[in-house]
This record gives structure tokens, C-alpha cells and sequence, in this order.
């Protein structure tokens, strides 16, 4: 297949012994994540070990995609094995990373990385092109993750400009820096919240891979490459970016072009969610905006981070650049922004308190260095931006502090300075004091302190599903909760956000929805083969959120991901496209983009539908494993507060009332755990799962073409019943 | 916008009280990306912090309840009272509560000096 190197790299750790897989073994998955699903069951013996086992197994796998011009598509990596984070089962689990790792290994020659076994000593791995090298990381260990990036770098180029490498045909020359992932202090601690690092800001944050890394002493790979992907139809590839470009995109250049929907406020609807037709806007949530110019992955257009003037949140995006800003915005914020609330009011009415609003905050850097701290330690920022807040009510309730119950020395009165960030994360990356506590991820330590019980019934720790922080609520994002509980992890997948920010954002400024309810629902499900054509996908209704109809929404989307956008490997910021303000009838790219994409890499004539029946058969065989590390159906629940507490803020959603469609307004909402059940029912009959114990059938798995992970399931006793 | 009154120093003291964890206010920050995130807010400075966030979302019951209960505040919970009634988008009440109470806010620090 066009788009693949032709080999996989495999590293045993314990052997030291570096070989390599052929990628045609496994090109019926496409590549990422289904590579990585079929290669972990085939090398992983025994599923049911832990995180940390020698025998758990790892692969980070590329796409055809990656490296070429394919927009949004260019540069995700897949990281998969079994995670240290969920509880009370680390899963067989997923996480992803941006930048350049994934188009580098390919121009070094290599599809994937699978990395077996557990070394003796600290190492990393020194790729270069063909020639691969298992190097002793002594000096490297106890290194943050950028110093040691500047390490490795240096020594592989010799500290020049630009660096030297042997290829088959002779030797090549690049005057690329080796792209690397690495772990910080965090990882080699196995602190379940530790990530995985590379460059400045690109972090395989989820599932706790740092910690992996660390208990198999592999602190670094490094590749550095000279070669090119080979594609099927550069033409047709060339002409379907440009055809995105001209059909579904903003011209910036074009000031009549930025109207209507299209303007500054139209384009609040659309802002940091997927859409090719949104104003480039980076996706960070610093207090202050810096001096900076877009960043992006390779071949993106997005932009979603930032280079700064300063040098400070240097290519963090999204909750890495949260998870102190309130803390320093409420400690910093000054008396300026009142005085300036005053004139502009004055000068110009409404917009004038908007705009003062939006840009009139105090200068402070201290959350760009705490966001930087945490990917130099290599600490997962999403359980930060949670579990921050927690400790700070904790702190507040008098159960947290010196001489409390939950013994801490850190003074919360002074959240939000420089100096408690670096004791915090410090604390957590080195296992110190409370920070050992923490290292395992606030869910775990909130059961050591004896409040997981209390705090999970009052929503006090939002952690509604696997031990894992709250993303999207599954009391309004109905699809993103039930996915989530029905899988892994938090999915983290915006596709059908856009139903609930769009109609909010409109309604928080007074303006028109850019699409009404019906003109939405229709556009999305119009797309969401092989179900298209059902309304009721959509109706977020709670007469609807229990019912077949939304099984199948949920069914779609983990087909969609798992293939398009986890083993295709198309970036979650732009898909899927199914709205967009640039386009002539208001809908996006997706369905026609994706296959088209694919295709002119490949030279393969996948549709859209063949690739979420693919993503069905990935699905299932994720299922099949979590189903032998110990998945039942009885596991499958949310946390108490989900189903007890009602949901506060407004969360407007489209549903039907009295039978016509509307925006509805989720707040107050709660999930009934009898519905729930049957919910989950609906969904384990329509996937073809014993509805009993959620398992997967042979029947199911004969048809997908999975007739040997059903010998393996029936060798454990575990055969869901037909 | 209403003009409140010079508050009395036992007020003053009241309103520039933090707030125990039982009386805290939760708000929303919306964001595309990351959802509807709670904040727990503890004193009168932070709750005109977090107002200053484009997508705050704060219930306005339970500010006036807050305004009229927690801190015994009657003249600035019938002001709350009035932006929550008026015809006006919910960034824009937003905004005029945050400089209603930095108002507030200034007075009480004023006095306290």
C-alpha cells in the first residue's frame, strides 16, 4: 500500500534484540490505532497483566497520512498498550500525539515502533533512518523532558546545524532537529499522570504512558530521517487540499469574506472546534495574550498553538494551558481592568465592555511557566486542571492543609504564585510529601484519603467514569459520557460538540444560531452512515437519551474515531467537519474529504461508510481485549454524582419538544441509572454483544473477520453468548 | 446602572469576608474544547475575577442569595436583582454585574482602609 514504509521497528527491551514487523501483515487496519489494536493482541500474551509489567507491550503507530500534505492528517501519532491511569482496571488504552515524531519516523523508514519487554538499565533509542541503536540513558535519567530532548539532539547531530545520515543509497542530509518523545521526572517516578513529551508542548497526556515508559527505563526515542513517503496520486492529493482550500475554508485576505456568519462574532460559534471554516484561532486559555504567531503539526493549516515572543507556553494547547490560569488570574487581576470598563462603557456602549473584557487582564506569566513546568516534568495537565481545584476545596472545607487529616504543607493562600506551582508539581513529579499521594492520579488519591466515596457522590471530584477526570458532561454531551464509560477514557473527540457550543455561544451574546436545531441535526446525521437519515440520533431530549437511536449516535462516533481519526489518523481539531461557515450551503467537508484524502495517498478506493465499518471492527476488537483483562457489564457505570446531582450552568443541546425540534436547555438534568441500564442494553444488542455481560459474540466476531479473537476469548471462558 | 450606597464599615467587612466551603458559589466556565468546568469562588475578588472570563456562567439566584444571605448585602442583591431582570444578553449582564460588584468591591476596600 502507497503511504507506508513497508516495516515496523520492534524493540525488545529485555533482549536488546531490534527487529522489525512487515507492515503488509497488517495493512487491512490501515494504520494507527487498528495497526496497534491487532499488533498488541498478537504480542501481548497475557492481557490481564498490569501497566507496569514487563510483558505489556506498546506500540506508537503512524497512518499513511502522516508526513504527507493531507491537512489535519499529516502528523498524529497513536500510542497504545496497557494504561496505568483508569481505575480499577489500568485498560488496554489509547493516547496521541501532534508535532513531527510520527512524519519523522516515516522519512526515517519505519510505519511504528513496538517496544517489548523492560530493559535493565535507563536507555533510549537512537533511530536514524534504518540504523537503530539501544544507548545507554544514564546521564539522561533524572533530566526533564526538554533538557533532555536538547541532549539527545545534540549528540545526534554533533551539536551542528544540520545533521548527517546513512540511507540505503548513500547518506542523507537534514536540517531537521531528531524529533523526540521523552519522559520527565513524572514517568520515571510511574506516577500513573506522567506523560509522554515531545518538542516543546506535544504530550501524549492520557493513560499514563510516562509511567510505562519509566518501568521499562525507557526515557527517550529519538528519530531522525532523510527519506520521503511514497504516494499514489501526489496529483489527486494536491487537488483535494486545494479543493478544501477553496471550498471549505476562510480567506483571511478577503475582508468582504469575513461577514455574517463568517465575522469575528459568527465566528464565536465555530472557534476552537472542528471546522475548516473557523477563523484560525489557537486553541490556549493563557489569562493574557503574549506576542505570538501560530503554530501548528506538520501539514496542518489549523494553527492551534502558539510560539511566543517570550519564549514561554511554547506549542501548549487546549487544558496544558489552563490548569493555572484561573488560579493566576485570581490572584493578579488587577483594579485596571474596572478603570477601563469605565471609559470604554462610556465611549462605546456594550461592545466597548466586551472588548474590555476580553483583552483589559493584568500582565502575568506565572500560568505560561506553570504549563511549561508541567511538560518539563512531564505530568499529564489534564488531572492538573481537575484536580487542582479539588485539592483547593479540599484545602477550604479544612480537610486538607497542615496538622488536617490530609496532612499538606503547600499554602493554598498563595495558589496562583509562580512559587506554588513549582512546589506542587515538583511535589507530584518526585512522589514528595502530598505529592505522592497525587502521583497516582487524584482519583486514587482521593480513595487514600477517604473522601472517594463522599466526593464522587457530591460531584465534589468530577470523575465520572474509569478513575478518570471529567471532559464533556455525559448529563448534556450525551454521546461523549456513554462513549467514554463504553470504552477506555475520556474520548476527548469534539465531532458533535458543535451541536451544544454553537446554540450556547449564540445564546450567551444574543445573536442567531448559525444553523436552527432541525438545519443542524439534519446536516450532521445526513453524513453518520450507515445510520444517516435518522433525526432522532440527535435528539438530546431525556425522552431520547436513553433510547436506540441515541446507541447508535454513540455507535457511530466510536466507529468514525476509531477509524478516521485514530488509525487514518485525521486530527480532532478539524474532524469531522460536518459545519462550516465558509462553505456555500453551511455544511463541511466530511464524508467526501476523509476517503479522499486516504485514497490519493494510498491508491486504495476505501469509501467513507468502508471506513466506520473498519472502525467497527477495530471497536470490536478493542472490546474483545478489555472483555480479557476483566470488562463486564456490572464495571460499565458512571460515578454516583452523575446520576444524583443535577446538572448546573446552561448546556443548550437540540432535542424536540412537543415535537418539533428546538434548542433545549440541559441544566438541571440528571442520568437515571435504571435508564442508564437499559440504555446500555439497547447499545450491547445493536454492536451484536451479549447484552448480559457486554462481551462479544462469535457470531459478531466471525462476520468482522475476527474468527481468532474468538478462540482467544473462548480460551479464557469469557464467550458472550449468541 | 444603579448607584449603591457608601457601605457601613461592618458591611464593608461582611462583604470583604472570604467565604467558608459551604458557603462558596460555583460557577461555569464554558469552552469548546474542554466543556462546562466548575469553579468554586470564595470571595467577592473572585467572583469579579471570574466574571471578567468571556464564557463565565454564574447563576444569578444564587449570587442575589448569595448577596442577600451570605453577606447581608440587600442594596447590592437588588441591584444583582435588577441586571438579572433586564432585557439583555447573558454576556452583557455579565458584564455589568462584574462592574457592579468591583463597585462594591472598591467601596468596601476604600472603607476598610
Amino acid at each position: 500500500m502507497y503511504g507506508h514504509t513497508g516495516k515496523i521497528l520492534r524493540v525488545n527491551l529485555s533482549t536488546a534484540k531490534v527487529s522489525d514487523l512487515a507492515t503488509k501483515n497488517y495493512e487491512s487496519w490501515v494504520g494507527g490505532h487498528g495497526m496497534g489494536s491487532a499488533i498488541f493482541r498478537d504480542l501481548a500474551r497475557d492481557k490481564t497483566i498490569g501497566p507496569f509489567d514487563e510483558g505489556n507491550v506498546v506500540t506508537i503507530m503512524t497512518s499513511p497520512l502522516t508526513g504527507t500534505l493531507a491537512p489535519g492528517g499529516a502528523s498524529r501519532t497513536e500510542m497504545q498498550g496497557i494504561g496505568a491511569q483508569s481505575s480499577p482496571i489500568g485498560w488496554f488504552t489509547r493516547s496521541n500525539v501532534g508535532g513531527r515524531f510520527g512524519a519523522m519516523l516515516k522519512y526515517a523508514g519505519w510505519d511504528g515502533i513496538v517496544i517489548e519487554g523492560k530493559a535493565s538499565v535507563p536507555v533510549w533509542l537512537d533511530i536514524r533512518n534504518d540504523d537503530v541503536k539501544i544507548r545507554e540513558a544514564g546521564r539522561l535519567w533524572g533530566l526533564d523532558t526538554w533538557e533532555t530532548q536538547r541532549q539527545i539532539w545534540k549528540q545526534v547531530t554533533g551539536g551542528a546545524d544540520w545533521a548527517e545520515v546513512e540511507t540505503e543509497k548513500g547518506r542523507g542530509r537534514t536540517t531537521q532537529k531528531p524529533a523526540v518523545l521523552a519522559i520527565g521526572p513524572a514517568g520515571e517516578n510511574r506516577c500513573r499522570i506522567a506523560a509522554v513529551i515531545h518538542d516543546a508542548g506535544n504530550a501524549a497526556g492520557q493513560g499514563g504512558f510516562g509511567a510505562v515508559w519509566g518501568s521499562k527505563n525507557l526515557k527517550a526515542i529519538s528519530v531522525i530521517g532523510t527519506q520521503s513517503v511514497s504516494i499514489a496520486d501526489p496529483k489527486a492529493l494536491l487537488e483535494a487540499r486545494a479543493w478544501a482550500q477553496k471550498n471549505f475554508t476562510l480567506d483571511v485576505d478577503d475582508p468582504a469574506a469575513m461577514t455574517g456568519s463568517r465575522s469575528v462574532m459568527g465566528n464565536i460559534q465555530f472557534r476552537s472546534l472542528s471546522s475548516f471554516g473557523s477563523a484560525p484561532v489557537p486553541a490556549v486559555f493563557w489569562p493574557r495574550s503574549m506576542p505570538h504567531r501560530p503554530q501548528a503539526c506538520v501539514g496542518c493549516p489549523a494553527g492551534c498553538r502558539t510560539r511566543t515572543a517570550s519564549g514561554l507556553g511554547n506549542e501548549s494547547s487546549c487544558a496544558e494551558t489552563a490548569i493555572y490560569t484561573v488560579f493566576d488570574f485570581k490572584k493578579n487581576a488587577g483594579p485596571l481592568t474596572h478603570l477601563l470598563n469605565r471609559i470604554a462603557e462610556r465611549a462605546m456602549g456594550d461592545l466597548g465592555v466586551m472588548v474590555v473584557g476580553m483583552f483589559s487582564k493584568k500582565p502575568r506569566d506565572n500560568s505560561y511557566k506553570a504549563t511549561d513546568l508541567a511538560q518539563r516534568l512531564g505530568i499529564n495537565a489534564f488531572e492538573l486542571f481537575k484536580g487542582i481545584p479539588y485539592m483547593r476545596d479540599l484545602y477550604k472545607m479544612g480537610a486538607l492543609g497542615p496538622g488536617k487529616s490530609i496532612a499538606c504543607d503547600l499554602d493554598f493562600d498563595d495558589l496562583g504564585s509562580l512559587d506554588f506551582a513549582r512546589k506542587l508539581l515538583h511535589a507530584i513529579a518526585h512522589r514528595e510529601g502530598i505529592g505522592d499521594d497525587v502521583a497516582d492520579g487524584f482519583y486514587r488519591a482521593a480513595g487514600k484519603w477517604g473522601r472517594l466515596d463522599e466526593d464522587l457522590a457530591s460531584g465534589l471530584l468530577p470523575y465520572p467514569y474509569w478513575g478518570l477526570p471529567d471532559h464533556y458532561d455525559p448529563r448534556f454531551q450525551v454521546e461523549w459520557g456513554y462513549g467514554s464509560v463504553m470504552g477506555d477514557r475520556d474520548i476527548n473527540e469534539h465531532g458533535l460538540n458543535m451541536l451544544f457550543w454553537m446554540p450556547t455561544a449564540a445564546q450567551i451574546f444574543g445573536i442567531k444560531p448559525f444553523m436552527s436545531a432541525e438545519e443542524a441535526v439534519g446536516a450532521f446525521t445526513e453524513k453518520m452512515e450507515p445510520y444517516a437519515g435518522d433525526p432522532l440520533m440527535l435528539d438530546y431530549s431525556e425522552d431520547n437519551m436513553y433510547s436506540a437511536h441515541v446507541a447508535k449516535t454513540v455507535a457511530w462516533h466510536r466507529r468514525y474515531t476509531r477509524f478516521w481519526k485514530q488509525s487514518a489518523l485525521f486530527c480532532d481539531y478539524l474532524f469531522p467537519d460536518f459545519m462550516n461557515a465558509a462553505s456555500a450551503d453551511k455544511r463541511g467537508l466530511t464524508g467526501v474529504a476523509e476517503p479522499k484524502f486516504l485514497n490519493a495517498v494510498t491508491g486504495g478506493d476505501l469509501s467513507f461508510a468502508g471506513g466506520i465499518e473498519l472502525g467497527r471492527k477495530i471497536w470490536n476488537l478493542d472490546n474483545a481485549i478489555w472483555t480479557l483483562q476483566g470488562r463486564t457489564r456490572d464495571l460499565v457505570r458512571f460515578a454516583p454524582y452523575i446520576h444524583r446531582t443535577p446538572l448546573r450552568g446552561t448546556a443548550l443541546v437540540p432535542g424536540r419538544v412537543n415535537g418539533k425540534w428546538a434548542y433545549i436547555n440541559a441544566k438541571g438534568r440528571k442520568v437515571s441509572e435504571e435508564k442508564f441500564e437499559q440504555w446500555k442494553t439497547n447499545f450491547y444488542e445493536l454492536e451484536g454483544w451479549d447484552p448480559k455481560t457486554g462481551w462479544p459474540t462469535r457470531k459478531t466476531l466471525a462476520a468482522l473477520g475476527l474468527p481468532a479473537v474468538a478462540d482467544e476469548l473462548d480460551a479464557a471462558g469469557k464467550m458472550g453468548k449468541d | 446602572m444603579r448607584r449603591l450606597p457608601k457601605p457601613s464599615p461592618e458591611l464593608a467587612r461582611q462583604v470583604l469576608a472570604p467565604l467558608s466551603f459551604k458557603r462558596r458559589l460555583v460557577g461555569h466556565r464554558l469552552h469548546p474544547r474542554l466543556g462546562a468546568i466548575p469553579v468554586s469562588l470564595y470571595s467577592l475578588d473572585e467572583i469579579v475575577a471570574f466574571l471578567s472570563d468571556v464564557y463565565a456562567q454564574l447563576d444569578l439566584d444564587d449570587l442575589q442569595a448569595w448577596a442577600r444571605d451570605s453577606i447581608a448585602d440587600h442594596e447590592l442583591a437588588a441591584a444583582i436583582s435588577a441586571v438579572a431582570a433586564s432585557d439583555s444578553s447573558p454576556f452583557n449582564k455579565n458584564q455589568r454585574l462584574r462592574m457592579l460588584l468591583e463597585t462594591r468591591l472598591h467601596q468596601c476596600r476604600k472603607i476598610s482602609l
